[in-house]
């Protein structure tokens, strides 16, 4: 290797291994994996929930809790082991050597303290600094993280900073000491798209000007193609796959990170054009692993010995390791080509005629604000001034049947909103809104239940959206006894044929929501939603707390029974590349204003409006020879209490061309069939940008 | 073939069925099992249980059967506890009032539970003002020193067993009701509950069908605890004269009555005294390690 030439490295894994003793057994969450790290470099760990990646940077860091044991192999920082030493040791040998990043940041910050107080602290306890100077130092820091007003955010509690600024300030906590090592655990996993990249930036300069060595973990391929110098692929403890990122995004060897690779939507192609293949199967349970390659079972190449025999990691090329018999045989073969990436210019012609049909549901200057109430005592009256969160403030759209309309947009924006709005849990302020001809103004207490049994909506969160007390086949058969009324006796059949639709056999009829995985919760949730055959299904953000391979399964699956059912749906989501895959209108929404809205390849290249096209430079995507664009938005998103005057971007827009911005709203300017986009500045202009993404040729 | 597989298919489904119910109450019997704890308090219980039911079988005399010859008496051959002012057996009397003890305060629980639930979660899902004014109302009650509030009650309905369960009963329903609501006001914002209301469910179904069985963990191991409490208050109502009246062997009056003798005979204020003790802590430790066994589960 070219260990050789190069200094010692920072951080050497051998062959770690790593066990939780649980009441039902020992778990063995890391069970191999090797890797080094040199300063200046990146190694960027990928892999699925409980792959184990986070054990190994708790193991690294001696976080484990007191159940987690280190059972093998050796963690050699800086050349010293750091297995089986005493606290007091380890304290000493890391000290101000290694620091950890965690994903939520005001979790990681004492919310009682000042933020400069927290943070000089670090200096005081490992230095030995005077406070001044290590404010001092901590002001600097504060700079080199690109906070903006770095002064008055000494002040602060962590309460008042944005989540950006809170992660930042983590960042720089954890390299004030200048540490050899910071381990980065899904930094930006909480963070808005543009506040990520600008995050994701930060790491990249920071490990040039203070030549860390960074371990970054994440589950989302897309970062770990923009921040890594090499990148390992953990699949249920092991490691399966290491090489420079170049190499492995290129041409992956493993057939997990081929798999991996392929059922990522990319920015470039929509549903008609390729079909996420989902990873069959299920990840093995740590008490049921298969003897011989725990890929398996799930592996489209696999071959007699692999069921045998456990194979061990092994220099494929200079730089590439494996874990796999097959490996030759794969990189002789081609390597099973990616799914070829065909830019979006080239798609099918969508009908884009306006008035074909009648839309199914039509919103015009729709508003939804919630009240802010106001503790003063003239309010207590009635007199005071009322407030209004302007969640949803003038929003009109027109969706077909069958279609899939997208809306896309940063956390505030005010999509969840619409959604509820749309559906009946929040009441509407003013506006018009119809679905199938009939006005839908009203909360769904008030709506009867012909036109309840039409409008269903698929949730967030998979852990909450099944009531834990009962069974699956009794939640899926409620809206059908409720909303369709069939009997008890027919209804189970057709629960049957739910399941069936939604890829789960019969067995799960009788299970309960804690003997399920969250894609089958979800999976569960989607048979409840379409069980009574609604016309349109709204979607928020249905896959975000899922993997990607289990992602790429319900998206196969809302699209299925999307055909299947014609359902029309409204998808909500914050992953742009998702919303591309998945919609055929998109909308782009920002601080309850819709900025742009069109078919979606129009969407994604130029024209855009200024925001979509921060948004689309800011993606991160799973390609590191892609050329992106890297606009970045300075400020934070305005509070919805006071929104902007004139165009609500105008704060943040890197196009602002004038007063205009900050005093008239824009206008809806045609860019196209049912495109239009609410800027000042000229479609012409508009029209001259480049993409901002440009994708590498095969 | 077909009809075969049906045919199959039901004794096998009822089997199933029972198999998943007999499942449960082991599962339950297994946490109990598990903490020793629970284990001594459900002995003690289970113990004055056993009393309570073959009272008759356990003793020679009646409750209320006084022999004057021997009045006041220490334990002897035979009277094993000694006797009361009047000659009646401790030893009977003590087991006859397990059974009104054992029968008044579940109930009396349960009339609380019954309607704390309500409350609770038609507060807590409601929100709103509905949710201030049966707070308030519910916050009146809790102002007043239960004692005071039993002496209100019992003064105002006259002395007898359903007046002591009602009293009990308002007493006990704030402290449930509070439980609940704030329990509700957390499982209100899943996302089941808005799929429930998505489905036009109206709202004593989302209350009761949805949310109550949510919320059953602590409200059932608060109810034990309250069970132990009302076991106390049914003494210290007997001991204030206001229990049942008598010759009803209430624990608390027996003590009442015998404290005026306590110079020549400890046994008839002895004894009661220890039941009721052993009893309320026999139902807390039950509590106590059921709540710890539970809370260790999740």
């Amino acid at each position: 290797m070219s260990d050789k030439r190069r200094p010692r490295p920072v951080l050497k894994i051998d062959r770690l291994a790593i066990l939780y003793e649980t009441r039902k057994g020992d778990v063995s969450a890391v069970r191999d994996v090797s890797f080094a790290i040199h300063r200046g470099e990146v190694l960027g760990l990928v892999g699925e929930s409980g792959c184990g990646k986070s054990t190994v940077a708790f193991g690294i860091a001696n976080f484990l809790d007191r159940n987690g044991k280190i059972v093998n192999g050796s963690i050699l920082f800086q050349g010293q082991e750091l297995r089986g030493r005493s606290k007091e040791t380890l304290r000493h040998l890391r000290g101000n050597q290694m620091s950890m990043v965690y994903q939520d940041p005001l979790s990681a910050l004492n919310p009682c303290l000042r933020i400069g107080k927290q943070m000089a602290e670090t200096l005081i306890v490992h230095k030995n600094m005077k406070t001044g100077k290590a404010q001092a130092k901590c002001l600097e820091m504060l700079k080199r993280v690109y906070m903006p007003d770095p002064m008055t955010m000494l002040a602060r509690y962590p309460h008042q900073l944005s989540g950006g600024q809170q992660q930042r300030v983590v960042i720089g906590m954890a390299l004030l000491n200048n540490p050899a090592l910071l381990i980065t655990d899904e930094p930006t996993t909480a963070l808005d798209v543009t506040v990520e990249a600008g995050v994701l930036d930060l790491i990249s300069d920071l490990r040039t000007d203070f030549d860390t060595a960074i371990l970054y973990i994440s589950h989302n391929l897309g970062v770990i193609a923009s921040v890594s110098d090499r990148v390992g692929v953990m699949y249920t403890g092991e490691l399966v796959e290491q090489a420079p990122v170049n190499t492995i995004f290129a041409t992956p060897l493993h057939p997990y990170t081929l798999a991996l690779m392929e059922c990522v939507p990319r920015l470039g192609e929509s549903k008609d054009l390729s079909y996420l293949p989902p990873i069959r199967g299920r990840v093995p349970s740590p008490m049921n692993i298969p003897p011989g390659c725990v890929f398996e079972p799930r592996c489209d190449y696999a071959r007699d010995i692999c069921r045998v025999k456990h194979p061990q990691l092994r220099q494929i090329a200079e730089d590439h390791a494996i874990r796999c018999h097959l490996a030759e045989r794969i990189a002789s073969n081609g390597a099973k080509k990616l799914k070829k990436r065909t830019p979006a210019e080239q798609t099918i012609t969508l009908e884009t005629t306006y008035d074909t049909e009648e839309p199914i549901l039509r919103a015009d200057k729709l508003k939804t604000y919630y009240t802010q109430r106001s503790n003063s005592v003239l309010s207590l009256i009635g007199l005071g001034t009322k407030r209004h969160v302007k969640a949803v403030d003038d929003i009109s759209f027109k969706l077909r049947r069958a279609r899939t309309l997208g809306v896309v947009g940063e956390s505030g924006c005010g999509k969840s909103t619409l959604a509820k709005t749309i559906v009946g849990l929040e009441s509407p302020h003013d506006g018009e809104m119809e679905f199938l001809g009939l006005d839908i103004m009203k909360p769904v207490r008030n709506r009867g239940d012909a036109l309840i049994r039409e409008l269903q909506m698929i949730f967030q969160n998979p852990d909450s959206t099944l009531n834990p007390s009962f069974s699956v086949g009794h939640q899926i058969g409620r809206p059908l006894r409720r909303l369709r009324r069939i009997s008890r006796h027919e209804a189970r059949k057709e629960v049957n044929r739910l399941l069936e639709a939604v890829r789960l056999n019969g067995s799960y009829y009788n299970r309960v929501p804690r003997q399920l995985s969250g894609g089958e919760k979800q999976r569960v949730a989607l048979a409840r939603a379409v069980a009574a055959h609604p016309k349109l299904v709204l979607c928020d953000e249905p896959t975000s707390s899922l993997d990607v391979s289990v992602q790429a399964a319900i998206l196969n699956l809302l699209l299925e029974l999307q055909q299947e059912f014609e359902i029309t749906m409204v998808f909500i989501s914050h992953d742009l590349s998702v919303v591309r895959f998945f919609s055929d209108f998109v909308a782009v929404m920002y601080l309850g204003k819709v900025c742009e809205i069109g078919p979606a390849e129009a969407i994604y290249s130029p024209p855009y409006h200024p925001y979509t096209e921060a948004l689309l430079s800011a993606v991160p995507i799973p390609d590191p020879l892609a050329k992106q664009k890297a606009i970045r938005l300075s400020g934070a998103v305005p509070s919805a209490l006071d929104p902007p005057t004139g165009c609500r971007f105008h704060t943040r827009c890197p196009r602002l061309i004038g007063d205009i911005c900050a005093e008239k709203e824009p206008p809806g300017a045609d860019a196209g069939p049912d495109h239009k986009i609410y800027c000042h500045i000229p479609l012409t202009e508009l029209r001259d940008v480049e993409p901002v993404v440009t994708l590498s040729e095969d | 073939m077909a009809s075969d597989e049906s045919k199959l298919k039901r004794p096998i489904k009822r089997y199933a069925m029972r198999h998943t119910i007999w499942r449960r109450v082991r599962g339950l019997f297994a946490i109990i099992a598990s903490s020793r704890v629970a284990m001594i308090g459900l002995t003690l219980v289970g113990l004055w249980v056993f009393f309570a039911v073959f009272a008759p079988l356990l003793s020679p005399y009646g409750p209320t059967e006084q022999d004057r010859y021997a009045m006041n008496e220490g334990p002897s051959l035979r009277h094993i506890l000694g006797t009361d002012h009047l000659g009646r057996d401790l030893w009977t009397r003590v087991i006859y009032g397990a059974r009104t003890i054992l029968v008044l305060a579940p109930l009396a629980v349960l009339s609380a539970l019954v309607i704390g639930t309500t409350l609770g979660l038609t507060g807590g899902y409601f929100g709103g003002w509905i949710d201030e004014v049966v707070m308030r109302v519910l916050d009146a009650i809790m102002a007043f020193p239960p004692i005071l509030l039993y002496l209100i009650i019992i003064v105002a309905l006259g002395p007898s067993a359903l007046n002591v369960v009602l009293a009990i009963t308002i007493t006990g329903a704030p402290g449930i009701a509070r439980l609940v609501r704030s329990m509700t006001l957390d499982i209100r914002t899943r996302e089941y509950i808005a799929a429930a209301e998505l489905r036009g469910e109206n709202p004593l179904y989302i209350m009761f069908v949805e949310i109550l069985p949510n919320a059953r963990g602590p409200v059932i191991v608060d109810a034990m605890l309250r069970i132990g409490y009302a076991v106390f208050a049914i003494g210290t109502l007997g001991f204030l004269g206001l229990g049942l009246p008598p010759p009803s062997p209430d624990w608390g009056s027996m003590v009442a009555t015998g404290r005026q003798y306590i110079y020549i005979n400890i046994w008839a204020v002895l004894w009661p005294s220890i039941a009721i003790s052993s009893l309320v802590i026999g139902l807390n430790l039950f509590a106590d390690g059921l709540r710890e066994e539970s809370m260790r589960y999740q």
